[in-house]
């Protein structure tokens, strides 16, 4: 529950920064339209920290699991923009004639 | 030098990476590997069948085993069973030198385990290097600020940080391995920091005394007592006098600490008059280690001395250490600091696959077909050495004397193999060829674990699987037919 | 560009950098725990910690800075003024 809160909320800061096209629209955000979905994101994270630290002990000890959690999220998070970006994009004629170069 | 501030960061960038990034990359693994040392060890002794022990009755078992076979050592240090490690880990000095086994719980006896380094090894190999004292621990002391070093001059030198923070484009031949690169670094930014910077301050008081050295003059002892009120030392007195029964000052100190347990043990000059018992307490509650101790006199068991941890300047050392060997991380934490230090290995190969490719594009010399096939040797070659210690360790007998010693000159043999064979092979051949053997013996492994009955096992043949498949992809990748080197 | 220019350019940036940044952070360490007002553990604790973390800031300025003179004199300056600091009889 805890780690899908997070993985939401790292997945939309993820689709706001995405330099090209938006990974889901197919046309770049305007700034004003990043804010919210950022927003909404920030806030996420917060609740996220603030479950971790009422579900533990320590303080300290739940900061920490935040921060490493936050890593692991935004790993997937550039994973999954990779999978859709690839899934969304027609494939060029070059990638089609010549195969995927490594 | 180039003129602007950000190229020469790339430079100064690019180059401590090259220099000491082959050391670091063994260092990184191995200590990635360290966060499990103890199940390491109980994978390796598969005699190790219970779940769950009695920390206090393992650790009287142990003392009386050593009161036994080994009251001659002038000290006995132990890590108390726990439910991560249903063993004592027990480090003393024998005929031959100084040793550590693990003890059974039961019998308090080494002999019915199989003699194996086990996680230890990984441990020792990450801050020792299998150097002699002191200069493997400068070596990784100065590797450890080299990656800081690196780590700051590579935020300086990767522009749009937030704009390309999730950016992975694959398919790309050096784009892509640029961005896998920025991505690992990044996302787990913190962490890499924070495990160089304190990596560093663990062996700093080798590398960097100066500021006691100028307080302390030579009076060394006066500091170690400075530093732990409660670490009594006291010479012999060549006087014999049999060591109070562990029971009772266990459960003194287990009062004393509350639910922290007692994490380790140290009898200095058992067997004598002015013999010391100190107990350091867990990890339950506090990311600092040693922040609370207690001294029992050893013929009486009386309490000498009792210190928990209050002064700033000292947490924040404590806490600096404790972060790096997280004796404190609970199990989603223990989880995070293993898929972190696997990012921060992997941000190390990434890099020094991109020195090479970087400088394909020109007139290639000897230096840089050196170091493209090196990296082959290094970046594969060390998975297949590590994943070999685990293999041997279940082809070698039980039974056999000094087990220990050569799984360990196996995992060597190995990598010296490897790293010759790499040296002599171009790398478009030497890289798919190395990593199908790394993901061959971490398919082994996986099996070597059956008969997948206990925890450790099961989750040790799960990862291995998942790397066995992760080499299989990198494999096959390497060996497409337009690939750059 | 591998002249024999650029690569003393570069030897006496690594030499100042590395041994002389490990110099000064070792006499930023050694003043830090001098004049901090500490039990002399704590001091000299605090010190080692500052004096770590003054190192690779220390490096890229020998990396950064563009001429050479310049940068010597600045490592000779910090060096004798933590000297002094370190050292002087108080």
């Amino acid at each position: 529950m805890i780690f899908l809160t997070g993985l939401l909320a790292v997945v939309l800061l993820a689709l706001t920064t995405h330099r090209d096209a938006a990974t889901l629209t197919l046309r770049p955000l305007s700034s004003q339209h990043r804010l919210i979905p950022r927003g909404i994101a920030f806030l996420l994270l917060a609740l996220q920290l603030t479950l971790q630290i009422r579900n533990s002990d320590s303080t300290a000890f739940a900061l920490i699991e935040w921060t490493g959690l936050f890593s692991v999220e935004a790993l997937f998070a550039a994973v999954i923009c990779t999978v859709l970006r690839r899934w969304r994009e027609p494939l060029s004629y070059k990638q089609r004639k010549f195969g995927s170069l490594s | 030098m180039k003129r602007h501030f950000r190229p020469a960061m790339t430079w100064l960038h690019d180059w401590s990476g090259i220099i000491t990034g082959w050391l670091l990359f063994a260092i990184v693994l191995s200590g990635t590997l360290s966060v499990f040392r103890p199940e390491i060890t109980l994978w390796m002794q598969p005699e190790l069948t219970r779940q769950t022990v009695d920390s206090n009755q393992a650790t009287e078992a142990a003392i009386a085993w050593l009161s036994a076979h080994a009251s001659d050592s002038p000290g006995w240090y132990l890590d108390t069973a726990a439910p991560r490690a249903p063993f004592t880990l027990a480090f003393w000095s024998d005929k031959n030198g100084y040793t550590q086994r693990p003890l059974d719980p039961v019998t308090g006896s080494p002999d019915a385990l199989r003699d194996t380094r086990g996680g230890e090894f990984f441990y020792r190999f990450h801050f020792e290097l299998q150097l002699p004292y002191p200069w493997g621990r400068l070596l990784a002391g100065i590797a450890a600020m080299a990656l800081l070093l690196t780590l700051i001059t590579g935020i300086v030198a990767h522009r749009r940080f937030f704009a390309d923070f999730f950016t992975f484009r694959p398919g790309k031949g050096q784009r892509s391995w640029l961005d896998a690169h920025n991505l690992l670094g990044v996302v787990a930014l913190p962490f890499h920091l924070m495990i160089a910077f304190t990596g560093a301050v663990t062996l700093a008081s080798l590398f960097f005394p100066w500021s006691a050295t100028a307080l302390y003059k030579n009076d060394l002892t006066r500091a170690a007592h400075d530093l732990n009120p409660a670490a009594i030392e006291r010479p012999r007195s060549g006087t014999a006098a049999p060591l109070t029964p562990i029971a009772p000052v266990l459960r003194t100190a287990q009062q004393h600490f509350g639910k922290t347990g007692i994490a380790q043990i140290a009898v200095v000059n058992p067997g004598d008059r002015a013999a010391v018992i100190t107990m350091t307490a867990g990890n339950e509650d506090s990311i600092g280690i040693t922040s609370h101790t207690i001294s029992f006199d050893g013929p009486t068991g009386a309490i000498l001395a009792e210190h928990i941890e209050r002064r700033p300047a000292i947490m924040t050392y404590n806490v600096l250490y404790g972060l790096h060997v997280a004796r404190f991380a609970p199990g989603v934490t223990r989880w995070l600091y293993f898929v972190s230090g696997l990012m921060l290995t992997a941000l190390i190969g990434t890099g020094l696959r991109l020195w090479t490719i970087s400088r394909a594009r020109r007139a290639s010399h000897f230096g840089t077909i050196l170091v493209a096939r090196l990296n082959a040797g290094f970046i594969a070659g060390t998975p297949v050495a590590f994943a070999s210690y685990f293999l041997v360790s279940r082809v070698l007998p039980a039974g056999l004397a000094d087990r220990a010693g050569l799984e360990i000159r196996c995992v060597f043999l190995i990598w010296g193999a490897l790293l010759v064979f790499a040296a002599l092979r171009p790398a478009r051949k030497a890289w798919p060829e190395i990593l199908t053997l790394a993901a061959a013996a971490c398919a082994a492994v996986a099996l070597f674990s059956a008969p997948w009955h206990r925890a450790v096992d099961a989750a040790g043949a799960i990862i291995a699987i998942l790397l066995a498949a992760s080499f299989t992809f990198a494999a096959r990748r390497s060996s497409l037919k337009n690939r750059i080197i | 560009m591998a002249t024999t220019r650029y690569r003393s350019d570069i030897a006496i940036r690594a030499l100042t950098g590395i041994a002389g940044g490990y110099l000064l952070a070792a006499l930023l360490s050694v003043a830090i725990a001098r004049w901090l007002p500490l039990p002399r553990i704590e001091a000299s604790a605090a010190g080692m910690l500052t004096g770590l973390l003054a190192w690779p800031p220390v490096m890229m300025t020998a990396f950064a800075i563009h001429s050479l003179p310049r940068l010597c004199a600045g490592f000779a300056l910090a060096g004798a003024l933590l000297a002094v600091f370190s050292f002087w009889p108080v």
